[in-house]
């Protein structure tokens, strides 16, 4: 961990260090009251400590264990399928706009039941029946302004 | 004398059907989620609170504390037949749980866990209705700079408490206090750090956080963990949960002694159910006779931090409703979800709104109740939700995180944003930073930002205001001893990623 602790802390120190310079220029002060810059600032500064220390310390307090090969892999096997479930939530976000909620999200579904494992039937049966019981709950119930594909739904 | 007429007054409106409902309805999807590995409480309730927006705020935070309580009760069963701790808030459960359930008494493991449940859940929602008068009280007493050391004094406990790297405790807080500023100054009238985003000039709205966070950060993370999930051959009827004369006198000071500590532990900010439990665990092994029957099926194993993990759920309540301070993940989303309500939890709530505050209470009886009665006759179909496949399931809350927070704001731009905060939630998850001071933070940076800056209205800038008056100066100096502690002590009781209090 400690690697990655050491990047997170130069990532932390460089967002604050351009947290305070923007709180600067709204202003600390405003008259004799505090300005918008006034929490920026102090929030700005315990940020830089905080990145400040993670890069300096010695003694990590977090894992020191190298993981293993077999730890490693599994770390990786997991990471791409976080990926992937991200990657067909991100396409779905954008078919929304042109297929419309319900479609976008049926798409989704089928996608992730796929990615997941699961089989075509149940791909096929989750895809039709969660978009249906979103459209009673938000749309029939909720009367929730979903956005609509060309084909009204 | 007073107590029991508002408690009355509160019962009248928990009784009303539309409320018994939403008291079933929360118990009922709260254990669902206990029992299902994947999402939490804090995650359920945030998806779910666009969906009350058409009820009433009663009603709605009804829901929300039957979601609480059910989930604690919930994960208990996953602990006790699958070593699985449905919540990280029966982690300890799995210990003792499991091995009773291999010796063949599972079914004495999930009843004297609901039992421990109910009477903890009692004795803390009774603490609860005596502590409000006088913390409301002292509470009124308070002008912007004691505020503003109150909130200062439980971040730092949020830091001390949650994880065993409190630098990056610090971190998660300040980054949540970062987004709370986001938006157009108040006072002023600026914005700040919206980078040409209109949508960000009201600034960046708790709910997309909290379900990017909590909820697909948390599918994200545990899509990969192996299932499905083997569940033993046990009878779970009526007859094989209830414990025998032996277990009550095993599990009774058990359970007296995990409802103080959780009760006591609950009320702190950032220490939560899973610490109370873990206390509370090695309390029982301490003050055992045999302290070697422990992990080997010792049903004071179970029942101490069953007890603890209900009792410290209504005693994060009590911070909540007094002060309007949040002590856990799941009690920030309710304050956040109040607060779009335009309910503003805090000592004026019990004077301007008391049917509402009694409300509830009583209603927190109730939902005790419904699940006491729930786990002891219906395990069996809590434990055929165990079989409903992760490829479905995960798929679907997904989606329904979709959804929901579209319905939010009717527009895909928080949808995005929790999209990308399910990102920064798993590589928090990843770098062992723990997520929910941030959301903490985010909840309550804009009300430590105003009493700050009324505070130095107050004084004209001098800062003095702070030390001068006794009550905010006598926090102060209890965040300085707090801190000093932290830097000269190395080492923290309990390890880290379960004292995270995501329940």
């Amino acid at each position: 961990m400690r690697p990655w602790d050491r990047l997170t802390g130069a990532v932390v120190l460089a967002f604050a260090v351009y947290t305070m310079i923007a709180a600067t220029r709204l202003g600390y002060w405003q008259g004799r009251i505090p300005g918008p810059g006034f929490a920026p600032i102090w929030i700005g500064a315990g940020l830089a400590l905080c990145g400040l220390i993670l890069l300096l310390r010695r003694s990590p307090t977090g894992s020191l264990r190298r993981p293993s090969p077999a730890e490693r892999t599994e770390g990786r096997r997991e990471a791409v399928l976080a990926l992937r479930i991200g990657a067909a939530a991100v396409a779905a976000l954008l078919l929304i706009p042109r297929l419309g909620m319900l479609a976008g999200l049926a798409l989704m579904l089928v996608a992730l039941v796929k990615v997941l494992g699961g089989t075509w039937r149940s791909a096929a049966g989750t895809g039709v029946v969660m978009p249906l019981v979103f459209y009673l709950v938000f749309v029939r119930w909720l009367a929730v302004p979903i956005p609509r594909g060309p084909w009204g739904f | 004398m007073e107590t029991l007429a508002l408690l009355l007054l509160g019962f009248r409106l928990a009784a009303q059907p539309v409320n018994l409902l939403a008291a079933g309805v929360g118990v009922m999807i709260g254990q669902l989620i206990g029992v299902l590995p994947g999402i939490g409480p804090s995650a359920a309730i945030a998806i779910l609170l666009p969906v009350t927006f058409g009820l009433s705020p009663t009603t709605a935070m009804i829901t929300f504390i039957g979601i609480y309580y059910g989930a604690m009760y919930g994960g208990t069963i996953t602990s006790v037949l699958l070593r699985i701790p449905g919540e990280s808030s029966s982690v300890m459960t799995t210990l003792d749980g499991y091995e009773m359930a291999r010796r063949g008494r599972a079914g004495a493991a999930l009843g004297i866990a609901a039992f421990g449940s109910f009477i903890a859940g009692t004795f803390g929602i009774i603490a609860l209705m005596f502590l409000a008068q006088p913390l409301t009280a002292l509470a009124l007493a308070f002008g912007p700079p004691e505020f503003t050391a109150l909130l200062v004094l439980g971040f730092s406990l949020v830091v001390y408490l949650t994880g065993r790297d409190k630098v990056k405790g610090a971190i998660s807080v300040l980054l949540g206090l970062w987004l709370s500023v986001v938006g157009v100054d108040l006072i002023s009238g600026l914005p700040r750090f919206t980078f040409g985003q209109l949508k960000l000039l009201d600034g960046v709205q708790f709910i997309p956080v909290a379900v990017g966070l909590f909820g697909i950060a948390e599918v994200l993370a545990s899509a990969a963990q192996a299932a499905p999930y083997r569940v033993p051959e046990t009878r779970f009827g009526l007859r094989g949960v209830l414990p025998s004369a032996a277990d009550w006198m095993a599990s009774r000071m058990a359970i007296v002694r995990g409802t103080l500590v959780g009760f006591v532990v609950g009320m702190l900010p950032g220490a939560g159910a899973t610490a109370a439990s873990m206390i509370s665990y090695t309390v029982e092994k301490r003050a055992a006779r045999d302290p070697d029957r422990f992990g080997r099926g010792a049903i004071e194993g179970v029942a101490g931090p069953e007890s603890a993990n209900n009792a410290a759920a209504v005693g994060a309540m009590v911070p909540l409703l007094t002060l309007g301070l949040p002590g856990s993940a799941t009690t920030a989303v309710m304050l956040g979800g109040l607060m779009l309500f335009g309910l503003r939890p805090g000592p004026l709530l019990f004077e301007q709104h008391p049917q509402f505050v009694w409300g509830i209470i009583a209603s927190m009886h109730v939902s005790n109740l419904m699940l006491v009665l729930v786990n002891l006759l219906a395990i069996p179909l809590f434990v055929s939700v165990l079989r409903l496949r992760k490829a479905v399931l995960f798929p679907s809350i997904v989606a329904l995180a979709i959804i929901g927070t579209f319905s939010l704001e009717n527009h895909l731009f928080e949808v995005w944003l929790a999209l990308l905060f399910s990102a920064a939630g798993y590589l928090m998850m990843k770098l062992e930073y723990p997520p929910a001071p941030l959301v903490l933070a985010l909840v309550l940076g804009n009300t430590l930002e105003e009493a700050a800056r009324q505070s130095l209205l107050l004084s004209r800038g001098s800062p003095l205001i702070f030390v001068t008056r006794p009550l905010a100066a006598g926090l102060l100096g209890l965040t300085v001893v707090l801190v000093l502690s932290a830097l000269l002590r190395r080492k923290v009781p309990v390890s880290a990623p379960e004292m995270a209090p995501t329940a």
